[in-house]
Parts: structure tokens; C-alpha cells; sequence
């Protein structure tokens, strides 16, 4: 398959107090109007996210548009083979939710939005939605709002604009989750997981820490993060660990911030891509090792139709290792019950 | 057939070896593999890396009496079979083998097509090593000539397995800092590099004009990869054992670690050039390093 473009730099760049949307809202409607079939995304399909929690937001509007707070902070990661190492993160505040160390952003498509962000990072920081809308400059110890519009209907990321191809790596991320009418051929949907994917090379995070600039001409990452996490903790975090029940169809959104180019392995089970980058895919069949480029998203159809224990993860190895002690890194489970 | 069509059945006798060694650009190395009990090397019954292939048939209850000779625990994964969790091989979902012990893996064959397998245990070393190999599911009648009930026939069969060597690796028999980033110093098919690749018969592509090869794809190594064949086109029919949705026809074709691709090739002129695996940098975009094999239509 071809690898799609790996972004450089943010897209795009609004002022201060914008709110813009990548798809304009006119164009998105007329798009969605224009489709063959179109069925609404709502409670019968969609009815459980992550560990089965009722979802924040659904099809039907709420009077009140979501309000999410987010901190930009330094923390130090502690990995299974005792390595510890400093990220840069988004981090959930209040009652604003996440799954492992990521926060999730979920609201309906073309609604307005706002994520008040806090910046406790010694550097400036710029929001940005991948392929979509960038926000405003936050200063070192600024606290700033991030309005925008929920971007067309599918799986998005949210990284930092100033460090570039930096900021994922250095472990910026948010997943957003934008609900609402779209193809629809999949059919039911009992459940849903996203799993982002980050790697790190310890040298530019060192770097970063230090007030320093990584050298962006040299990256071999050693360290492999998934939802913000790494291997066992992956395992007992209930909305990185897939657990799910023979006969139920599970959607996986996946979202990959870092530099590797994954192919990601679903030990027990053929899947299907569902969307890449969303946009329907129509090429590939069922397949248990799936492409996942590096800035890119993907939502994947699994139907359990076995129970048992199976582990997911890429297949390029050393992702599956804390500096290369195996296992470590970006291995998660789907747990399905009988 | 390029040596397939001989490992077709319902029950093999395969074992875990580490005795395995071969000279890789001038280098030697160790290699760790598995074999048939009854071939005692690994891929062709001529090389310890990759492993030896297997050749199951679709809807058939299939065991693999599988032995550990050697002084390590191992499993076997069989990678897109999508086998029950007691069979998949990996040691903390099921169990390890120990050194010489035993076990028969039991699994009914899926839908016709190119799949893997590969020990579980410690994978980026052992994987590393050379304990990978492929398994081709042939349709319920055993047929050679084609690629599933129903699916297109050839006239020849090729199968490629791409692979990459860190030499900086040989000392290391067990993951660790060691093992945190892969850098590869030798570029292989098959097993081959440089000019024992471009002759190598498992490898070579020759069939004869208004004729039809098949040539399976099976990424082994840790990069991706990218297949063009001299600018010949090609059609990509099926990945990881299922007819792909829409033929597609190109020229070249990437694909990941893990993955598997099945081409139809085909040609109404004589054709005479290189079959080219460039494996790629995954930050760069880059080409690493390639290896090529030989392709006549005559």
C-alpha cells in the first residue's frame, strides 16, 4: 500500500481567536447530502465506548456545547524494564475524559467546541487538529480557550503545532471522536475503542527537556507508547485493554502520532478496514495485519467471532519493547468472553 | 513450482533447532530455525533462514507435532490463521515449550492463501534469528495450480519472503537494550543477499510467455517493503489469506512486517529483467537497502 503523506508541519495556522474547520460546514453537508446511503450514527449502533461507559454525547444536540480542560504538562514515564523518561503531554482536567494518558475529545460533527487549555510547559504550545484546524499560541503559563468546529464525522488527533514533527513523539496527543450521519456499511456496532499510537526516540524527549532542540535529521525510537501507555500497563487499563463478548462487533479507532509506519497484527481474528483517513475503504479485504501510517487514522471493523484471549500489536517488533526488552511497548488484548 | 507444491498435508513433524549457521555478505552467523524432522534444514531443505514452509489444505484438521530441540523455550504463532487461543502460541495467553518438550498444535486450515508463523517467544530476537516462515493453505483439493476454490490458476508459483539482518545483533541471544533499534545491514530474500539472491532458484521468476506466475509475498523482516519487477505490471489479488475486494494493477507495491500479498503476472512479450525488494526507512521515507532476483518470460 502506499504510504500517504506524513505532515511536516501543521497545515494550517488560525489567529488567536478563530474558530475554522477544515471541511467547511456547507461543504460537509453537501457532502454528506450526496451520499448514497446515509444512516444516522446513533444509540442502537454506537451503544458502549471504551469500557462499556454510556457515551458523553450522542446524535441528538445537548443545549450545552462540551467544554473540555486540558493541561499541557511535563511528566516522567516509568516503562516496564524501569526506564524512566520525560513526555509533554495533554493531560484531562476535571471531569474531561480519557482513556490511559490520553485525553478523548467526543462531540457531533459541526457542532461548536471549546477545549480550555493551561500551559504549565516552560515552551509555548499550539493546538492542533491533524488535517484540520490549529488553534492559538499558548504561552508558558497562559491558560487559553481552543474553539472550534467538530471536524467532518470520523477519528481525529490533536497534537502540538509548534514542535512539529516533534510533538507527537514527544507525546502531545488528544484523540477526537466526531459523531454523526455518515456512510454506513458496516452494520451494528456494540462497542468502541481508540487506541493511539506514539513512538519516542529518548534522544529528542532528553533534548526537549533540557531547553534543547532535537536533531530532527536522525530518529530511531526506543521507546512505544499506546494511549499514552506502555506494556503491562496497557493491559489494566480498561479502555486500552479490548474487552469484549463472542458475537458482538467492536469498532477500533485507530490513530498513530508517531514516525513508524505500523502494520498492526490482530492475533484470533480477520478484520476490516472500515475507514482510512476517513474516507471509506474499498480496495483491501478482511486482513489481520493492517497499515498504519504515521499521521494517519483508521477506523477498523472487528466482529468477535471467537472468544478467547488474542494480543494486538504492530509487527515492526521493536514496538513491542521498552528500549528493546521484550515485551514491552505498544502490545494490547482483546479479551472476548463467551 | 520454485521448490513448493512438496510440504503439502494434514500433519507435520516440526521441530525448534539452534544449531543453524550461514555466511550472510561475507559474515557468518547463527541462526535459529524451524525444520521438518525429516529435512533437517530450514526453507527449500537448503538454507536455515527462513524456516521451512508449510503447505496445509484448506478445511482440514491440521496438527503440527511440534518438538524443541533446543536449550530455549519456543512457540509457534501461526499468524493469521486465526486459530483459538490455546493453539495461537503465544506463552502468556496459552504456554511456552520447553527445551525438549513437545506439543501438537491443532487448528482447521482457513480460506486458501499466503499466512506465516513464527515463534512467540522473545519475538524481536527470535524473529530476528530466523524462526519465521510461511504457510501456504492450499483450496480443499489439494490443487497447486490454484490460489483458492473458485480464485485464479497459474502455470508457475513463486514465493518471496523479504527479510533484513543487524549484524550488530550477532552477539545478542536475548532482547534488551541491545535490541532497542534495528538498523539492518543486509537486505535478503529468501534468505539470499547480493548475488546469491539473483540466482537463487527459489527466488527467480521464470515462466513462459501467455503463461501465469503467482508469486506470494510474505514480509519477514523489520521494515517495510517495496516490489517492483523490472516495470513489469502486475495484479495484487489477495492479502492475509482473503481475495482483495478490487484487483489492483501497478507496477510496485508496499507492504508492512506481518503482511502478505499475493500477484498475478502475466505477459504476452518475452520479458527479461530484475525482481526488486527496497526496504524502506520508516522516518525518511528512504530506501535502506534492496535486494533483486531475476524474472525471464520466454
Amino acid at each position: 500500500m502506499k504510504d500517504s503523506a506524513k505532515p511536516k508541519s501543521p497545515r494550517s495556522a488560525s489567529s488567536d481567536s478563530s474558530v475554522e474547520s477544515g471541511l467547511g460546514r456547507r461543504k460537509f453537508i453537501k457532502e454528506v447530502a450526496g451520499a448514497a446511503a446515509v444512516v444516522p450514527v446513533g444509540a442502537s449502533l454506537l451503544a458502549k465506548t471504551g469500557n462499556g461507559a454510556p457515551k458523553e454525547d450522542g446524535i441528538i444536540p445537548s443545549a450545552r456545547a462540551p467544554r473540555w480542560r486540558l493541561e499541557a504538562v511535563r511528566e516522567e514515564q516509568t516503562f516496564g524494564d524501569g526506564s524512566v523518561l520525560p513526555f509533554f503531554r495533554f493531560r484531562a482536567q476535571g471531569n474531561s475524559p480519557s482513556n490511559g494518558n490520553l485525553p478523548i475529545l467526543r462531540s457531533t460533527s459541526g457542532r461548536n467546541v471549546s477545549a480550555r487549555i493551561s500551559n504549565t510547559l516552560s515552551f509555548p504550545i499550539q493546538p492542533t487538529i491533524v488535517g484540520n484546524v490549529t488553534g492559538p499560541v499558548i504561552m508558558p503559563g497562559e491558560t487559553r480557550r481552543f474553539d472550534f468546529v467538530m471536524p467532518p464525522v470520523g477519528t481525529w488527533m490533536m497534537t502540538d503545532a509548534l514542535l512539529g514533527q516533534v510533538a507527537g513523539s514527544a507525546g502531545f496527543a488528544a484523540a477526537i471522536v466526531s459523531e454523526g450521519f455518515q456512510f454506513f456499511q458496516i452494520g451494528r456496532i456494540d462497542r468502541e475503542y481508540f487506541l493511539l499510537y506514539q513512538d519516542t526516540d529518548s534522544r529528542w524527549n532528553e533534548a526537549i527537556d533540557v531547553g534543547g532542540v532535537p536533531d530532527e535529521s536522525i530518529y530511531e525510537p526506543n521507546y512505544h507508547t499506546l494511549n499514552g501507555l506502555s506494556y503491562p500497563h496497557t493491559m489494566m487499563d480498561p479502555d486500552t485493554r479490548l474487552t469484549c463478548q463472542l458475537g458482538e462487533n467492536v469498532l477500533v479507532r485507530i490513530g498513530n502520532l508517531g514516525h513508524v509506519r505500523h502494520s498492526l497484527h490482530f492475533h484470533g481474528y480477520h478484520a476490516r478496514f472500515f475507514k482510512r483517513n476517513n474516507r471509506p475503504e474499498v480496495v483491501l479485504p478482511e486482513k489481520d495485519t493492517f497499515e498504519i501510517p504515521a499521521y494517519s487514522t483508521a477506523e477498523i471493523f472487528l466482529p468477535i467471532n471467537q472468544a478467547g484471549e488474542y494480543p494486538l500489536h504492530p509487527h515492526s517488533l521493536t514496538s513491542v519493547t521498552d528500549n528493546g526488552t521484550y515485551p514491552g511497548g505498544q502490545i494490547t488484548m482483546i479479551d472476548a468472553s463467551a | 513450482m520454485a521448490g513448493l507444491g512438496v510440504n503439502i498435508g494434514t500433519s507435520f513433524n516440526m521441530r525448534a533447532r539452534m544449531n543453524g549457521f550461514t555466511s550472510l555478505g561475507g559474515q557468518q552467523v547463527e541462526l535459529w530455525y524451524f525444520d521438518l524432522d525429516s529435512s533437517n534444514s530450514g526453507f527449500q531443505n537448503n538454507r536455515f533462514m527462513p524456516s521451512v514452509h508449510l503447505e496445509p489444505i484448506e478445511g482440514e484438521l491440521i496438527t503440527l507435532n511440534f518438538g524443541n530441540f533446543s536449550n530455549m523455550p519456543h512457540t509457534i504463532h501461526l499468524h493469521g490463521l486465526d486459530v483459538d487461543t490455546l493453539n495461537d502460541g503465544v506463552d502468556t495467553t496459552s504456554f511456552l515449550i520447553e527445551p525438549f518438550d513437545s506439543f501438537a498444535y491443532q487448528f482447521i486450515a482457513p480460506h486458501a492463501g499466503t499466512y506465516h508463523y513464527h515463534c512467540h517467544i522473545d519475538t524481536v530476537m527470535h524473529y530476528h534469528r530466523g524462526m519465521a516462515g510461511a504457510i501456504i493453505v492450499r483450496p480443499p483439493d489439494g490443487s497447486t495450480n490454484t490460489a483458492w476454490e473458485g480464485g485464479p490458476t497459474f502455470d508457475e508459483e513463486i514465493l518471496w519472503q523479504t527479510g533484513t539482518y543487524d549484524l550488530s545483533w550477532e552477539a545478542i541471544t536475548e532482547s534488551g537494550p541491545g535490541t532497542a533499534r534495528h538498523r539492518p545491514s543486509l537486505f535478503l530474500l529468501n534468505g539470499r543477499v547480493g548475488d546469491d539472491a539473483l540466482t537463487d532458484p527459489a527466488s527467480v521468476v521464470n515462466f513462459g510467455v501467455g503463461q501465469t506466475a503467482y508469486l506470494r509475498l510474505v514480509n519477514q523482516s523489520y521494515q517495510w517493503s517495496r516490489i517492483s519487477l523490472g516495470g513489469l505490471p502486475f495484479q495484487v489479488v489477495a492479502s492475509d489469506g482473503r481475495p482483495m475486494r478490487r484487483v489492483v494493477t501497478t507496477d510496485n507495491w508496499e507492504f508492512g512486517p506481518g503482511e502478505r500479498y499475493d500477484l498475478l503476472i502475466q505477459s504476452n512479450a518475452p520479458f527479461s529483467g530484475l525482481g526488486t525488494i527496497s526496504y524502506l526507512d520508516d522516518y525518511s521515507g528512504g530506501v535502506l537497502g534492496e535486494v533483486s532476483t531475476e524474472i525471464n518470460i520466454t
